[in-house]
This record gives C-alpha cells, sequence and structure tokens, in this order.
C-alpha cells in the first residue's frame, strides 16, 4: 500500500459504517498515520527512511513497517510502501511487535 | 618546628567537608532514572537518553543529538500522543527501529523519555526496565 497524503485519523476510516471493511480500514488508516506522523525522524537521526513503528496502547499493539520501494521504474524512486498489523494489548517481547510484519 | 608552622590550619579542612557535604546535596532530580537504567549502558545496548517536560523542554539530554534535535524528535512524540488521545486512544510507549538505532519513547512521571538503544540491543529486555520506570500519570 503507498502512503497517501491523509491528515485523517485512523479512527475517522475505522468509524465508517461498513462492517466489513472496518478492520482493513482501520489497519490502512493506521499505517498511513503513522508513517505520515513519523516520517520527519528520518532526518533527524539521518535514516533512509525504512522504520518499523510499535504503539503500545492501552488496548492493543499496532505495527507499522514502512519499506522503501526497490522498483525498476525511476518514477517509484523515493516512494515507500506500507504494511500495518493490529496485535492483542500487553506484548511479553517487544522483538515479537518488531518482526510481527517481517 | 618550623614544620608545624606550615601545617594547613584546622578550618581549612573544615571548610573542605563543608563543601564536599554541599556538593553531595545536589541530587539530579533523574538520579534514580539513571541508575535504574546503567545496566543497558552497561551491556552497551543504551547509546543515551533524553528526557523532556511535558513542555517539550529538554530537562536531560545523554543522546547524540544537540538539544534542538531532542526537542524536535519529541514534538513528533507528542503530537502523536495529542492525536491519540484525541482519538480516544492511549498510547503507552512508541518503539521506532531505524537503520541503526531503536527508539523507546516513554511517558513517564518526569516527563518525556526518549531512549536511544543500538539495532542489535537486547530490545526484550530494555523493554522490560524502562516499563518498569514510573509511567506518566
Amino acid at each position: 500500500m503507498n502512503v497517501e497524503d491523509t491528515t485523517t485519523s485512523p479512527e475517522e476510516e475505522f468509524n465508517q459504517d461498513e462492517p466489513e471493511g472496518m478492520y482493513s480500514g482501520f489497519v490502512g488508516a493506521n499505517a498511513g498515520y503513522f508513517a505520515q506522523t513519523f516520517a520527519p525522524l528520518n532526518e533527524i537521526f539521518s535514516n533512509d527512511g525504512a522504520m518499523k513503528i510499535v504503539s503500545d496502547e492501552d488496548d492493543y499493539v499496532v505495527v507499522v513497517a514502512v519499506r522503501l520501494l526497490e522498483g525498476e521504474d525511476e518514477d517509484e524512486e523515493g516512494e515507500v510502501d506500507v504494511d500495518c498489523a493490529i496485535l492483542e494489548a500487553n506484548q511479553k517481547h517487544l522483538s515479537s511487535c518488531l518482526v510481527a510484519l517481517d | 618546628m618550623s614544620d608545624k608552622t606550615e601545617e594547613p590550619p584546622a578550618i581549612s579542612a573544615s571548610s573542605s567537608k563543608s563543601a564536599d557535604a554541599e556538593e553531595k546535596e545536589v541530587v539530579s532530580p533523574y538520579e534514580g532514572i539513571s541508575k535504574h537504567i546503567q545496566p543497558l549502558y552497561d551491556s552497551g545496548d543504551l547509546l543515551g537518553f533524553a528526557i523532556c517536560s511535558e513542555e517539550n523542554e529538554v530537562l536531560l539530554n545523554e543522546t547524540f543529538l544537540n538539544r534542538e534535535g531532542v526537542s524536535k524528535a519529541t514534538d513528533y512524540f507528542i503530537a502523536n500522543y495529542e492525536e491519540m488521545e484525541a482519538s480516544e486512544r492511549s498510547v503507552k510507549r512508541v518503539i521506532i527501529e531505524m537503520d541503526d538505532i531503536i527508539i523507546i519513547h516513554y511517558r513517564m512521571k518526569e516527563g518525556h523519555g526518549m531512549f536511544i538503544f543500538a539495532s542489535d540491543a537486547d530490545i526484550d529486555v530494555a523493554g522490560k526496565l524502562i516499563a518498569e520506570l514510573d509511567p506518566k500519570e
């Protein structure tokens, strides 16, 4: 999924009246939100753009992986692909969260 | 006999003791945190940490970033917490793995803690130790 330029919060999409698409919508909205929110950290920490983000929350753990596209097309240079997973709350090991999307 | 006159005056010794005592009284408010996470420094996993107030004033900086860098980074974490709270989501901590480092950002009683680890750090041990620090009330 490519990152979309959106300023909507994860909940806005989550609260749509589409039960079948609710989970995937929530996951997708979270992926875009976290990727966008923490993208500026790349410059601060001199990172190349790929990162994994774990949001440890009361109700669940959200894991987002931001990967740089290695496309053959020059137009894709610099673009990122984003994956997201929702895990149960209170994960015992942070390391298992970080590899959840590998 | 002349040696006796060259002995340091007693008052000098007592004022020195007094200065030492005063030095010992100056204890960093973050000494407890530093002591708690010292094993992570000892193992080589922890590269540094910083603490910022709720208003994002840099209170302590032991990272490779300058104060401006710490403050800028913390801005994004704080913005995330606020956005999440507006969505009625309570975030306890955020972990970000980059190429060379892993950041654990934790909301403590003392402020926003940003702990920076080596990429090969035992993040389970680190996460457990940091989670033992007093969380924000």
